[in-house]
Parts: structure tokens; C-alpha cells; sequence
């Protein structure tokens, strides 16, 4: 009898316990940003290191063209690539300015979908071409150097390209489009996403969703999507002067929170990188990227600390397709690891997720990660785990 | 051969522009511009928008033509004067020049022009009603800038993803025509000329050529005001008239361009035809000498060859402007370049004239050189005819190009006369190429091994080397300045000196080359960290007392400023410097200094060093000649000092007790330090295929091919000592054993030298096969029995017993 209780109570108790601690088991990811697809050893080892099983990947933008009075693509990713990747499996991004969603009638998004489509498929299709054609070299090239007979090596070497490009392929099973729609678009982008979502049947379509469409579901709508992609970061204008840190900071990303849970299941994206914004007489001027501080810090001879994050220049001086001048200064905008952890324990604890979210980093870049650490990295990954 | 080859494949990276030196089937070959000495860089008020057309080994100097973007300036001002002086020119540059088309169109449509550009007083002016037509006409433009750049780098097709789609100059231009039209009767000139160049612009492309003329000469034939449009129409009206046929007007019309405008005159000169049959007709429509003499300039600006004729008719004709002296620094360069750089590198002039080298180098030079100081005393007399009548800057320049071309002749008073009429206010351009001059002055007529005269050197050097700091051109003075310099100190036979500031002087040229490209210059250096590359120098040139002095140099604590400045570069530690002493000690046959060097240096430096240990690795006792008959070990711990330690000690012993066996030792030894040996890296540090034998492809520090022949009493090549050791071996042997030996290694030996000889005949001449001497006659002969004969005998050695029978 007492020991029927007993069991009784330890499963109740146990129970309570699972309801209590949320233990998910989420999936690790890095975004990958750049129009070259060369992901470097280095960054494949440390995706290995940090159990990382997923990719974003950025494929195009898409922008309005005042001339041509229709959405065109930008910045398309170069086709080229040497099918260098892991076990991550890829999800392809493509990044629509609201301009577009607002200029387009009903007819262009049509065609904008149908276009997004055959794009996406032809760039994806050029990938798995070259994943497929990385697996095999080797066995070609040895094949080769025995000197088989070469019909019979070209046959095995087609066949088993063929089963690569299916394992690439089988690596992709959504989409992200990413749209910082507004209340006047929204109508017209969720329109979009339903056009698009019929000529991809193949793929789960998602979208990105900002913080304040988080929070303001009303004004913003819900989007007809699966998953949403929770950009936690960008929270304010850099070109706001008195911005502290226009990337991100927990008491910008508390406000966004609210009690009702968001109707779609959510994953996350958090920032790992810094920039350094320029302002002319407190007038934002552009944005600098992997500015490293202790640089500005060292070169007494160009630069001047004036706040801890707050650097003037001392010289003129072309950075990219900046002309600095003597005077302009620099805001150093980046998030430490306990700043970091802190965002993360409360997105945790605020925002249901649930055991497939995916939480990713934006973006893969060695310099970022070797700045953090791995194991700093790792335990962010971890914090969503307990 | 192999020079014919290079020759050939040098012209042909000249013509075909190759910018970098690379590596191809002729070989390695520096850029021919870098290679080319030039000291020469003064330049007058306004020289600097004809730098593309600088004297230059290339087509074009590498430069653009409107550095200080002067008319994109005027074209700003023009639009100041328009609306007021509350309109900033920078505020007008940035809308029309830092805002792309897509930028400007989107914030129009959606009236947020402040907002896309805040704070500009251009786009608050253009938004007043009064200026409506004004922004209207911006935004048109922006428009048609769009549609003129509509190719890879603006917007991708939708159809294509591949990056490098080229959409080529789409037109929708049928509205447009009309729409201009409309404009083109607008009461303002300001807007009508703009108009009407855009017209003109369209037209072009659409090959209306007639169209275009009569646009041009509608609106920009006489109108009175000055605007940078016209030159920028002009360009146009001499296209369509070049497209049309009208080639000698067009010819003329560039010309006009040319001199109207600074970023035309690229492609203006781009277009001139200099052919003189055409020059003739083009002057015909010059209205007026200076425009005769700027067509004469154009044609010449292009001419590689001597251009005295054609700058004295520009003189005569009253040209004393910028083209004037473009043409004097032209000439000045070209001279340094058929004199100095022959003299000074391993190469012929960057820009060759005539194939002359190709046959006898040697008697080309000579000649060429005759030719071009006769040229050179020639242009000297008409420049100081020149100098007499000119004033100010132009006086200044002269006077500075006169002493040039008087230091390049050795005469340094009179260059020095001339210097001292510079005047102190002069452009710092024209003062910064008298510092080099007087540099240059101080060389010859002081004495170089003085102190001051040194320090004197070092600071015009190190003053320099500040200007290059923010103008990498004057890495190429300075190059040229350290690679003269260095001549001298040779001429005094002060190679460590000479050999420092060779190597500054190379080290100065890869800086010009990579900031000339474009790339940034890697302070680490390129190849002067390869342990070769610092002792090369000293490898051909220095003597015994150079090296003395050379290490002594670089341990002195309390080195002068010149010392400083010549040992501030990248050197290796000591130890090298005195292995390449031990070496030449050894090369002149010193053994007991050698091993003194050697001495010095830790035992473990050839285990550590270079290639020593992958190349001095067998037993040097062992004549690799006969190694057909042994397995060959590379295991074998080979340390330098104990060589020639136990050298010395055998040659003690030979000579003390005549004793056969340390004799044949010796002669093994010798004969492995020869080329022919296994152990050649004692006596040279590199060993290649042909290019030992006859011409170096080193470019840099140039052949040793001589001196080698000459080591060790021409042992090198020749096994004369060891053939002298082997000799004495057989003199002195006891057994048949030892006679044996000695013979075969004889007999090795006057194989070698006649391989040698063989490879380095002519290849037209006949060279009577192999024939063995009694050496081997008698090793067959008398020494058939010994465990030599039997272990050494060899298939090669019966033929040739077998052909004497």
C-alpha cells in the first residue's frame, strides 16, 4: 500500500517537475549573410564545435527599382560554389524591402512569386550541382589515377552524384522570407506569402518576424506561415545619436514582451557582431562592421576615446566608401557575453518556444566567434536547453 | 637560345600591357616599368592632369587624368553660380555624384529628398517652386544616368542570375526625345545647354551622328560662356565625326578636348591618331599656333623614341605650358632610361627601340650608349636656350632638368651652376627634385667614404623616403637614387656599402611595383626574407675585406646615420654574413682562414640553415662520380668547420709525409666541392640546370656564371685541384690499389672538364666527341686486377676503350 503511494506520489511529483523546468531541445544555427557561399574550414569546424545543424542562408534581396517600376534582385549570391558544408541542413533566405510589398499590385506579386520561385529553385539547383560534384571528385580523380575503364567510372561517379544532390536537396525544407512589412503593407505581404507559399508546395514557408510585430499582433497581423523567425536585436536607429546601443539591450527587448503567447510557433535570432557607427556633428554618417575597439583603442595617433563606446577621429581618413573626416565620430556597438546570456535567460523565460525552434546567430563569422569564444557560444545554446 | 627567347618575351609583356611581374613558360620577369630607373619627377603648376601620359614602359602611366576631379568641380560651380552662393559646392557634388539614380528617383516619387540627403543646401535651393525646372531637369539626368549604367552593377535581370549579365546601353529613349525637345526651348541657357547635351549624349547612341553635329553646333559652337559642357559635347561631336568618316576633323576636335578639359583627356588621347601623314592634315584645321603646337604635343606624348624635333617646333610655335614641360620630363626620363637602367640592372631599356640586343649585347650597349650621351648633349643645348628666355616656374623646371641631364653626364659643376638658380619659393614638386639633384651632386663631386658626405646622403634619402610615405611615385626615385648610389660605392670597391644599399634599392622598386598595382606593400617584405636573397649581393661582388668590413658594419653599436640608414632592412643574423665569408675564403683556396670563420659559427647552423643539410649530406670523401658503384647515403652528418679542419689536417699530412692516401683524399674532397660533386654547396650556394652555364636568369643581383668559372682556381668547373691532388696521388702511391684510384679519378676529372667545356660551347660549333687520356688507358691496361678496376669499371668507360682499340 505504502509503496502503490509512493509510486503514485513520485510519478506525480514527476511530472509536476517536467511541467515546471521547460526542458526543449532546440536546434543550433548560424545565419550565413555574404554573396560569396565559401563557408572556410575554420568556420566549418567551429559549426562542428558548436553542434551547430542548421543554416540560414541568404540567397537575394529584393528591391523596388523607381525606374523600372518593379521589384528586381539584388545582390544575388554567387552562384559558385566548392559544396563545402556539414551536416547542417540550409534554410534559403530572401530579404524583401517593404517599398516593394507597397509599390506592387496584386498582379506584381503574382509574378514577384512566381519569379522568387524560379530564381530560388535555379540558384539551388546550381548548389546541389556543385555539392553533388565536391562528394565525388575524389573518387573521380582516383579513378582516374588507377586507370579504370572510363565509362564504368562515369556511370558510379553519375550515380552517386545523383544521390548527393538528393542529400543536398533533402537538406532544405523551407523557406524564410524575411519583410519588415507595416500596418499600410500588410494586406498586400501576406498576400505574397500565401502566392508563394502555392508554387513552393515543396517547402515550408516562414518569414521573419521584428519585435514589434511581435508585440503589437493587431496592428502588424499574423503572417500565414508556419514558423516565424523572432528577430531579437536591431531594436533601435543607429542613426539616433543618443542610442546606447542600437543592436540590442534586455531593457529595449523587455518592452516587447506581452502575456498573450504568439499564434505561430516561434524561432529565434539573436546578434553576434558589432558595427561601429559613424556620425558628422552628431548626424548619422554610415555604418562601419567588424570594427575592433581595441584597435581604436591602441591608435592614439587616429582616434580618441571620449566615452567608453565613443571614439573621434583624429585624421581624415576613406574607410570602404566612407571619406571620415577629422572630427566625425565613432560609436562602438556590440554586445558582451553576459549582455548576451542576460537577452537570452530572458527571452527564455518570456517567449515559448517550442522543442524544433531554431536559434540562430546572426552571423557565421570566425572573428565574432573567436571574440565570444566556443564556450561561451555553446552555453548561449545550452541556456535555451534548460 | 635562352636569351633570344627572354628578349622576345620581354617585348611582348611590353606590348601587351602586363602590368605584374608573373611567372610564364619564358620564365620570371620583372614589370618592365618597375625595372625602370627614373629619378626625374619634377613637375610644374597643372603638369599633374597630363600624368597618363608620362614617359612610362606601359602604354599609359598608371594614373588618372583629373586627380582633383576639376571638371566635375566646374560643372558644381556652374550650378553655384546658378542658384547663389547659399548653395555649397560639396552639397552639389554630393547630389549629383554621391547619390545613385535609384536613391534619387525613390526619395522623389516619394518626397523624401530631405530626408534621403538632410541637411543640403543643393536639394533645399531645388525644391523651391521658382526652381521646379531646375529639379526636374536632376531628376531627368538621374534618369538617363541609370539607363547609360544599366549593366552589371546596377540591377540584375530577372532572367539571368549570373552576376555578369551585361544589359548594354538600353534606350527607351523615344520619349525622351520628345521630352528633351520640349526643353531644348527653354528660355534658360543654363538648362537649354544641359538639355542639348544630354540630346547630343542620345544621339551618340543611337549613331544619329548627324544629329549630333548639328546639336553641337546649334548650342556649343559659339556660345560665349564658359562651360565645362562644351568639351564634354565636343567629345561626342568628334565621335560621331570620327563614326561619319570625318577622321582629320575628328583628329582636330580631340585635340580640342584634349586641351579644353582634365577627365577627357584620356579618351581624347585615346581616339588621336599620332600617324604623322595624319598629324599633317589635322593641323590644317588648327586655328592658331598654340592649337598647332598642342596637336604636335598629343602625336609626341606617345612617341617612345627621341622627340627633340617635334618639342622644338612646339617651342618655336610659343608652347610654354604644361604640355611643354610634360614633353621636356618625357624626354628627361627617356634618357635616364637608355642610359641609366642598361648601366645599373640586368636590363636593357624598358622601352626598346631597336632589336640590336638580340645579337651582340655587349656591342649594342656600347653603341647605344655613344648614340644617347650624343642625344643627350643635344637636348641639353636647346633646354638651355630655353632656360635663358624662360621665367619663374618654367625657369625653375628647366634649370632642374638641365642639372639632371648634367649629372647624367658627369658634369657637376655645371649642373651644380644651374641648380643654384632655383629659386626657394618654388613648387615643393620642383624642390623636392632639387633635393634629389643635389643628392645626386654630392655624389659624384664629394668624397663618398667622408663622414659628412654620408650623413649628408642619408638625410636626402630618409627626406625622400618621408614624400613616399603619401606619394608612393618617389619609391621609384628612390630606387633609382639607392641603385646610382650604390654604383659608386662599387666604383670605390666598397661592396658592403654598395651591396646595403642594393638591396634598399630593390626594396624600394617591389614597393613601387605594389602600390603602383594597387596592392598594399607588406612591410615584411616578399623575398628578402629567403636566406639567399641577403647575402646574394655579396655572393658575386665582395671580397674578403668587403665581408670584414660588411660584419663589422652590422655589430658596430654605435653605427653613424648613414650606417643606419643602410642597415635598416631586414638582415639575417651574423652567422650568415661570416658563412659567406668562410666561403669565399675557401673559394680562394685559404683553408687555414677558412677554418678560422668557421670557427666562429655554432656547430649546429648548417643543421638549421638554408638547404645546407639537404644538400651537404653525403660523405665527401666519397666522389660522387663513381657512386654508380655504391649505394648512395644521405645520412651522413655533414658539419662545415670539421671538413675543412680535417682538410687542413690532410693537407698538412700529404705535404708531410707525401703520403699517396691523404692526397687521394684531398682529391676526392675537391673534386665533391666542385659542381660535379656532392658536396658543391660548399663552395656555391645554388646550383640550377642550364643557367649555371652560360646566362643567368637572375634578374635581380644579375649571372655569377663568371666568378664561378674562377673559383677555387677554375676547380669548380674544371677539378683542377682535385686533378692536382690526384696527380700527386699517383706520383706518390705505393699499390697499384692507389695508382688505380688516382688514374680513374684523373680521368673523372678531364670528363668533367670536358663536359664543361661542351655545354659551354657555341651551338654552331663542332665539338669533337669524348676521347679519354692514358688515364684511362692505363687503368684498363695496367690496373685490371685491383678491387678498384673491378669495383669502378663501368659500360661507359669500355665504349670509350672500346672506340681507341
Amino acid at each position: 500500500m505504502f509503496q502503490k503511494f509512493f509510486l503514485i506520489t513520485s510519478i506525480i511529483l514527476l511530472l509536476a517537475f517536467s511541467s515546471c523546468t521547460k526542458k526543449t531541445d532546440t536546434v543550433n544555427s548560424f545565419c550565413y549573410w555574404k554573396t560569396d557561399f565559401s563557408i572556410s574550414a575554420q568556420e566549418l569546424k567551429k559549426m562542428d564545435e558548436l553542434n551547430v545543424n542548421h543554416i540560414y542562408l541568404r540567397l537575394f534581396d529584393v528591391d523596388w527599382n523607381s525606374f523600372e517600376k518593379e521589384a528586381l534582385p539584388v545582390g544575388t549570391i554567387n552562384k559558385w560554389w566548392n559544396g563545402e558544408i556539414g551536416n547542417q541542413e540550409i534554410t534559403p533566405c530572401i530579404y524583401i524591402t517593404n517599398t516593394v510589398i507597397k509599390n506592387s499590385s496584386k498582379k506584381q506579386l503574382d509574378s514577384l512569386a512566381l519569379k522568387i520561385k524560379k530564381r530560388t529553385t535555379s540558384i539551388l539547383s546550381s548548389f546541389s550541382e556543385s555539392y553533388a560534384r565536391n562528394k565525388v571528385w575524389e573518387l573521380e580523380t582516383s579513378g582516374y589515377q588507377c586507370n579504370c575503364d572510363r565509362d564504368s567510372l562515369h556511370h558510379i561517379v553519375d550515380s552517386l552524384a545523383s544521390i548527393e544532390q538528393k542529400h543536398f536537396d533533402n537538406k532544405i525544407k523551407d523557406l524564410l522570407i524575411d519583410c519588415d512589412w507595416t500596418k499600410e503593407t500588410r494586406d498586400n505581404y501576406f498576400y505574397f506569402l500565401s502566392r508563394l507559399k502555392r508554387h513552393l508546395p515543396s517547402y515550408q514557408i516562414n518569414a521573419t518576424i521584428r519585435l514589434w510585430q511581435y508585440k503589437n499582433k493587431k496592428i502588424a497581423g499574423i503572417p500565414p506561415i508556419e514558423r516565424g523567425l523572432l528577430m531579437c536585436y536591431n531594436t533601435n536607429n543607429p542613426a539616433d545619436y543618443s542610442t546606447n546601443n542600437s543592436i540590442a539591450s534586455l531593457e529595449q527587448i523587455e518592452q516587447y514582451y506581452t502575456t498573450k503567447p504568439y499564434p505561430i510557433k516561434l524561432d529565434i535570432a539573436l546578434p553576434l557582431f558589432n558595427w561601429g557607427v559613424i556620425y558628422h556633428n552628431k548626424q548619422f554618417k554610415g555604418l562601419l562592421s567588424g570594427v575592433n575597439p581595441n584597435e581604436l583603442i591602441a591608435d592614439t595617433l587616429n582616434y580618441k576615446q571620449t566615452k567608453e563606446n565613443m571614439f573621434t577621429y583624429r585624421t581624415d581618413m576613406v574607410v570602404g566608401d566612407q571619406y571620415i573626416r577629422n572630427g566625425d565620430e565613432i560609436k562602438i556597438e556590440h554586445l558582451s557575453a553576459g549582455e548576451l546570456e542576460a537577452i537570452i535567460r530572458s527571452i527564455h523565460n518570456n517567449i515559448e518556444i517550442d522543442n524544433k525552434a531554431r536559434i540562430t546567430f546572426f552571423s557565421l563569422d570566425t572573428t565574432e566567434i573567436n571574440n565570444y569564444g566556443i564556450d561561451k557560444i555553446k552555453n548561449m545554446y545550452q541556456l535555451f536547453h534548460n | 637560345m635562352e636569351l633570344t627567347r627572354s628578349k622576345i618575351c620581354t617585348s611582348f609583356f611590353i606590348i601587351s600591357l602586363l602590368q605584374i611581374s608573373l611567372l610564364n613558360a619564358c620564365g620570371w620577369f620583372e614589370n618592365s616599368e618597375t625595372i625602370r630607373l627614373a629619378c626625374f619627377k619634377a613637375e610644374t603648376k597643372g603638369m599633374k592632369n597630363f600624368r597618363p601620359f608620362y614617359y612610362s614602359a606601359n602604354l599609359y602611366n598608371s594614373s588618372e587624368s583629373d586627380p582633383d576631379e576639376n571638371d566635375i568641380i566646374s560643372n558644381c560651380q556652374e550650378w553655384q553660380k546658378k542658384l547663389g552662393t547659399q548653395v555649397l559646392v560639396q552639397d552639389i557634388y554630393k547630389v549629383l555624384y554621391n547619390i545613385t539614380p535609384e536613391q534619387f528617383q525613390q526619395a522623389y516619387e516619394d518626397h523624401k529628398l530631405t530626408e534621403l540627403i538632410p541637411n543640403n543646401s543643393f536639394i533645399k535651393e531645388l525644391e523651391k517652386k521658382s526652381n521646379k525646372e531646375l529639379l526636374e531637369y536632376i531628376r531627368f539626368s538621374k534618369e538617363l544616368e541609370y539607363y547609360n549604367f544599366k549593366t552589371y552593377g546596377k540591377w540584375e535581370s530577372w532572367e539571368d542570375e549570373n552576376r555578369d549579365w551585361f544589359a548594354g546601353y538600353e534606350v527607351k529613349f523615344k520619349e525622351s526625345y520628345n521630352y528633351i525637345y520640349s526643353k531644348l526651348n527653354t528660355s534658360d541657357q543654363f538648362l537649354r545647354l544641359r538639355y542639348a547635351f544630354q540630346r547630343i549624349k542620345i544621339c551618340y547612341y543611337q549613331n544619329e551622328h548627324n544629329r549630333v553635329k548639328e546639336l553641337y553646333l546649334n548650342y556649343f559652337e559659339r556660345i560665349n560662356d564658359q562651360t565645362i559642357l562644351v568639351p564634354w559635347a565636343m567629345l561626342y561631336y568628334a565621335h560621331s565625326e570620327d563614326k561619319s568618316g570625318n577622321h582629320i576633323y575628328a583628329n582636330y576636335l580631340y585635340s580640342r578636348v584634349f586641351d579644353l578639359c582634365e577627365s577627357k583627356k584620356y579618351v581624347a588621347m585615346q581616339w588621336f591618331n599620332k600617324q604623322p601623314e595624319i598629324i599633317e592634315q589635322t593641323l590644317s584645321f588648327a586655328n592658331n599656333d598654340i592649337e598647332k603646337a598642342n596637336i604636335i604635343s598629343m602625336a609626341c606624348f606617345r612617341n617612345p623614341g627621341p622627340a627633340i624635333d617635334q618639342i622644338k617646333m612646339c617651342y618655336s610655335l610659343g608652347s610654354t605650358n604644361n604640355y611643354f614641360t610634360t614633353l621636356v620630363a618625357r624626354e628627361i626620363n627617356k634618357i635616364e632610361d637608355w642610359i641609366l637602367t642598361p648601366q645599373l640592372t640586368e636590363y636593357a631599356p624598358s622601352v626598346e627601340l631597336s632589336d640590336e640586343w638580340y645579337t651582340d649585347r655587349e656591342a649594342a650597349m656600347k653603341k647605344n650608349l655613344n648614340k644617347d650621351k650624343l642625344y643627350l648633349q643635344t637636348f641639353k643645348i636647346f633646354l638651355i636656350s630655353c632656360q635663358q628666355n624662360a621665367k619663374a616656374e618654367l625657369k625653375d623646371f628647366l634649370s632642374l632638368a638641365i642639372a639632371h641631364l648634367c649629372f647624367i653626364n658627369n658634369e657637376m659643376a655645371a649642373g651644380q651652376k644651374f641648380i643654384g638658380t632655383i629659386s626657394a619659393n618654388t613648387n615643393e614638386s620642383i624642390l623636392i627634385q632639387k633635393n634629389v639633384e643635389l643628392c645626386l651632386i654630392k655624389l659624384r663631386s664629394s668624397n663618398i667614404l667622408d663622414n659628412s658626405t654620408q650623413t649628408d646622403i642619408a638625410n636626402h634619402l630618409k627626406e625622400i623616403e618621408q614624400i613616399a610615405k603619401s606619394n608612393h611615385e618617389y619609391f621609384k626615385t628612390l630606387y633609382s637614387l639607392t641603385r646610382i648610389i650604390s654604383k659608386e660605392y662599387r666604383s670605390k670597391n666598397k661592396n658592403a656599402i654598395a651591396g646595403l644599399l642594393f638591396m634598399r634599392s630593390e626594396i624600394y622598386k617591389d614597393k613601387y611595383e605594389m602600390l603602383n598595382e594597387g596592392y598594399t606593400y607588406n612591410d615584411e617584405g616578399n623575398f628578402e626574407n629567403y636566406y639567399y636573397w641577403p647575402i646574394a649581393y655579396f655572393d658575386r661582388y665582395a671580397t674578403l675585406n668587403d665581408m670584414t668590413e660588411l660584419i663589422a658594419l652590422l655589430q658596430n653599436k654605435n653605427k653613424t646615420i648613414f650606417q643606419q640608414y643602410i642597415t635598416t632592412q631586414y638582415l639575417p643574423d651574423i652567422n650568415v654574413y661570416k658563412d659567406l665569408k668562410a666561403t669565399i675564403a675557401f673559394r680562394n683556396n685559404d683553408l687555414s682562414l677558412t677554418e678560422d670563420i668557421l670557427k666562429e659559427i655554432p656547430s649546429n647552423f648548417w643543421d638549421n640553415n638554408y638547404e645546407f643539410k639537404n644538400y651537404l649530406n653525403e660523405d665527401p670523401f666519397l666522389p660522387k662520380r663513381l657512386s654508380y658503384a655504391y649505394k648512395r647515403d644521405f645520412t651522413y652528418h655533414f658539419n662545415k668547420y670539421d671538413f675543412i679542419k680535417k682538410l687542413n689536417k690532410l693537407l698538412n699530412d700529404a705535404e708531410q709525409k707525401k703520403d699517396a692516401a691523404s692526397y687521394l683524399l684531398l682529391g676526392h674532397a675537391f673534386y665533391n666541392c666542385s659542381y660535379w660533386g656532392n658536396a658543391w654547396m660548399m663552395t656555391c650556394y645554388g646550383k640550377g640546370s642550364e643557367e649555371d652555364y652560360y646566362y643567368s636568369s637572375d634578374y635581380q643581383f644579375g649571372s655569377n656564371f663568371k666568378q664561378r668559372r674562377a673559383y677555387q682556381e677554375e676547380n669548380y668547373f674544371k677539378c683542377t685541384l682535385a686533378k692536382k691532388y690526384y696527380t700527386k696521388a699517383c706520383e706518390l702511391a705505393i699499390n697499384n690499389e692507389q695508382k688505380a684510384m688516382a688514374n680513374l679519378m684523373i680521368h673523372c676529372c678531364k670528363e668533367a672538364e670536358y663536359d664543361f667545356y661542351f655545354i659551354t660551347s657555341e651551338d654552331d660549333q663542332k665539338i669533337a666527341p669524348y676521347a679519354p687520356d692514358n688515364e684511362l688507358i692505363e687503368f684498363y691496361k695496367r690496373f685490371k686486377n685491383t678491387d678498384v678496376f673491378r669495383k669502378y669499371k663501368c659500360p661507359e668507360m669500355d665504349q670509350y676503350i672500346a672506340k681507341i682499340n
